[in-house]
């Protein structure tokens, strides 16, 4: 019944996705902008919010699919994996920026070095923050 | 590469893998892998994973396939310490 609730709040979210994505894509032809990043990402958007609410009504519309699919994700393995998974792809991510800003730094291609610097900083500080948070709260 | 980094990551975070007797008492009780799972709310290939040692059930999970064998963790789950 729980986790019924939560794939309707899902829907609700498919939804907005939806109309928000309708909306950029409309406004930006409506705008006549010129370039098609905006259209394109609300093109994604509305694709996405689709696809989602495909897979709610397909999911709920059997009760042993929708059992399935709450174990699938309640899965302690499951859960372990993409944490796992999460954790491995941040190192990677981590290690690629740095050496992106060596290399960009020494092709003097300085103000792209500086932005990644920038991410690279933000992304410490939310890791700190999350992990002092995490570790208050366990 | 990326699989490297993967094991190395796996080493660091739970390389021990407890021994269990799931397999052993799950066919005294002539029960499939995915009856098991369906009564401890886990995927079967969690089950595959927990019979071949690949993987280390969390506290919760240990007790509820205790219980559902009718013994202790400890019955269930045998820890080797490292010599």
């Amino acid at each position: 019944m729980e986790f019924r609730r939560k794939m309707k709040t899902r829907l609700y979210v498919a939804i907005i996705f939806v109309a928000l994505g309708v909306m950029m894509t409309a406004g930006a032809i409506g705008a006549k902008i010129e370039n098609g990043t905006v259209s394109s990402f609300g093109i994604g958007m509305a694709v996405y919010g689709l696809a989602r609410i495909k897979q709610y009504f397909y999911i709920t519309s059997n009760e042993d699919r929708l059992k399935k699919q709450e174990i699938m994700e309640k899965d302690e393995r499951n859960i372990s994996i993409a944490n796992k998974a999460r954790s491995v792809t941040f190192t990677i991510f981590i290690a690629l920026s740095y050496l992106a800003v060596v290399i960009l730094s020494l092709f003097n291609f300085h103000r792209a070095a500086e932005w990644i610097t920038y991410s690279l900083l933000a992304f410490i500080v939310i890791y700190l923050v999350t992990y002092v948070i995490i570790r208050k709260r366990s | 590469m990326l699989s490297y980094i993967c094991k190395v990551n796996f080493t660091i975070t739970g390389g021990v893998y407890l021994k269990n007797r799931i397999r052993e008492l799950r066919k005294e009780l002539m029960i499939t892998q995915d009856e098991l799972a369906s009564a401890m709310f886990v995927t079967r290939q969690t089950i595959i994973s927990l019979e071949n040692e690949k993987y280390n059930a969390s506290l919760q999970l240990a007790y509820k396939i205790s219980k559902y064998f009718g013994k202790s963790i400890e019955e269930v789950f045998i820890f080797e310490e490292e010599q």
